[in-house]
């Protein structure tokens, strides 16, 4: 898929989203306006913005490329974290947020994360003694 | 106004009232840095603690929190684009780059300069023209609010991108963001999907760590970086060449911030959003923007902590608070018994004057504290990222819990980061977004109170001198983008 059409159907999808959602609300009269009167107009914009991206499609020979990889196992590592905080407490999360987002990296060093490892530890104790009374850390 | 800088002076320099001054400045400088911290969070905690001091030492207090958490701010920002506060979002641009080059302490240097120019002139401006300024407020109303903001997303956009759809298509997806929660006007809440916790709309915070550091994080692992951010000599104090660069800036952008700052509910952010735009547009170094220019730096920082300053004036002379951090100041100054109102520069000499001194050696106070704080943040950069990252995260992480204490906010911050991993993807904008997602609200408050006035009339935002000259600008920026994207499709 080239870029610019990549960018005409996230614009479309995102606005046509926003302005069928907001008719859930009542629209009104620019005098009178509703809930869903601003956003269902600016997500008509945004739509319409998105469209002028479809004629660039035409010419456009840049390909969308990126290590998805990468980014799946990032937020994979956060959204973890924060369901290990859930369970656990915020200084396992810390730890298991170290550790899988340090693997990520294609230079990952055991030693390093030991020691990065200590001193987030530290840090979450200290911010719960200092600044976050109610931060549960266990 | 001699006598009264000399009464200012003798209760400004009373040794508790200068501890406490230190104490603010301290407490700012740490909240700043910390994404999640703001000076709201930290004045309503210290709140109960000025009850105690007196009005005078705890608004000296309070607002060296609130001034020195603009300084704070902006290290983040520099160092790891991260911007701790919704006005450094700006910062990032040039300063980021700047830290790259190798220049982190330059800009870091850049932004205590600046900010301390902005805070001194504020100072001579506050003792000079208070009562006039303040009264410069009224001439805006919803109308010019909105076109105000307006300017500031079709400013910043045609500025910041090649392309005026996409810097638009993105400031107005963040406005759409910022429509969620509940709709003050009718109070139905909107696009919350039935969760409580969006009732009351998404944090700025949340929404800054994803879309901008953590989308950072992913760009750089996506690019396969590896070494340290900067790893060559940093500079610190900035050369002759640069300040001859950096002066002017500041002098600029403390012009528009003070400007702005007078304007209840302008808001930093506009601040240090126009700032940047302006001077991008009569720099003679327009090339630079976007790649580490030191104007990039010293505008936004100058703008945003003279308006941080020029907001005390509605303040103490119409008790109108431009942020929540004010807001905050305002109840501590009621619980007192001060009514704040045109009065209190009369009734209360002391309090007004020795809270304008007290910005200004505040300002001494954090230009002298930040420099050799520098040499000790910009050693952050020499960290190598397959280490930097993961304590960048852990940082972010306990921020934005911290923010609200909800843990529904970290996955909302994961969602972020996947949007901003898609603009990265698409080549679409994170900064104009995010300009939408703060404005947006005051944009719609405005707008539907400047229509509902005109009774659903349009020509209303053409109803005013200060309107007409606002849409000139918005005319000859549109043009200018319009230009831009014919020029490169032919190109």
């Amino acid at each position: 898929m080239n870029k610019s059409l990549a960018v005409a159907l996230f614009l479309i999808v995102s606005g046509a989203t926003f302005s069928i959602m907001s008719l859930d609300y009542r629209i009104g009269t620019p005098d009178y306006m509703g809930p869903g009167f601003f956003p269902f107009f600016i997500g008509l914009i945004v739509c319409a913005i998105g469209s002028t991206f479809l004629l660039d499609a035409r010419r456009d020979d840049t390909r969308v490329s990126a290590n998805y990889a990468v980014g799946i196992k990032l937020l994979a590592s956060i959204c973890g974290s924060v369901i290990v905080f859930k369970y656990t407490g915020m200084l396992v999360a810390v730890l298991f947020l170290v550790w899988t987002s340090a693997l990520i990296h294609p230079k990952f060093n055991i030693k390093q994360t030991l020691y990065l490892s200590a001193a987030v530890s530290v840090l979450t104790v200290a911010m719960k003694y200092s600044l976050m009374e109610t931060m549960p850390l266990w | 106004m001699v006598e009264n800088l000399l009464l200012g002076f003798e209760t400004a320099t009373l040794g508790y009232n200068l501890l406490y001054l230190l104490i603010g400045c301290v407490l700012g400088t740490i909240v700043g840095v910390i994404p999640g911290l703001g000076p709201s969070t930290t004045i309503s905690l210290l709140l109960p603690a000025t009850f105690a001091l007196g009005p005078i030492s705890g608004l000296i207090m309070l607002a060296g929190v609130y001034y020195g958490s603009q300084y704070g701010g902006s290290t983040t920002a520099i160092l790891l684009n991260t911007p701790g506060e919704s006005s450094a979002v700006m910062t990032c641009i040039d300063g980021h780059q700047m830290a790259k080059q190798g220049r982190a302490g330059t800009a870091i240097m850049t932004s205590a300069i600046s900010s301390f120019i902005a805070g001194v002139i504020m100072v001579i401006l506050m003792s000079l023209i208070s009562p006039p300024l303040a009264d410069l407020a009224f001439k805006f109303g919803p109308a010019e609010y909105t076109m105000l903001m307006l300017f500031a997303f079709i400013g910043v956009t045609v500025l910041t991108e090649d392309d005026l759809r996409k810097g638009l298509s993105t400031a107005f997806l963040g406005i759409l963001l910022g429509c969620v929660g509940i709709d003050i006007n009718s109070g139905i809440d909107r696009f919350t999907f039935d969760i409580p916790d969006l009732l009351d709309g998404i944090g700025f915070v949340t929404v800054a760590v994803g879309v901008i550091a953590f989308s950072e994080i992913l760009k750089n692992l996506d690019q396969g970086t590896e070494g340290a951010i900067s790893d060559g000599e940093v500079s610190i104090v900035p050369t002759w060449a640069e300040l001859k660069r950096l002066i002017p800036a500041a002098l600029r952008g403390t012009g528009v911030g003070g400007f702005l700052g007078l304007l209840p509910g302008g808001g930093l952010a506009t601040a240090s959003y126009a700032a940047y735009v302006f001077d991008k547009k009569v720099s003679k170094h327009k090339d630079e923007f976007g790649k580490g220019a030191i104007e990039g730096v010293a505008a936004p920082e100058a703008a945003n902590n003279a308006g941080a300053q020029a907001g005390f004036i509605p303040l103490m002379s119409l008790g109108l608070p431009e942020s929540m951090a004010m807001a905050l100041m305002l109840g501590a100054m009621m619980v007192a018994g001060i009514v704040p109102g045109p009065m209190v520069i009369e009734n209360h000499p002391d309090l007004f004057w020795g809270l304008v001194v007290s910005i200004l050696i505040g300002n001494v106070i954090l230009l002298v504290l930040n420099y050799p704080l520098i040499k000790i943040w910009v050693q952050l950069l020499k960290v190598p990222y397959n280490v930097l990252y993961p304590l960048i995260l852990v940082c972010c992480f306990i921020g934005v819990y911290g923010v609200n204490t909800n843990i529904n906010d970290l996955f909302l911050v994961a969602f972020f980061a996947g949007l901003g991993y898609i603009f990265y993807i698409l080549n679409l904008q994170p900064v104009t977004f995010i300009l939408g997602f703060i404005l947006g609200p005051m944009l719609e408050d405005n707008f539907r109170r400047a229509l509902t006035i005109s009774q659903g009339d349009f020509s209303i935002f053409v109803g005013s001198n200060v309107c007409l000259i606002i849409l000139t600008l918005i005319i000859v920026f549109i043009g200018a983008g319009v230009y831009n994207i014919f020029n490169n499709n032919t190109t």
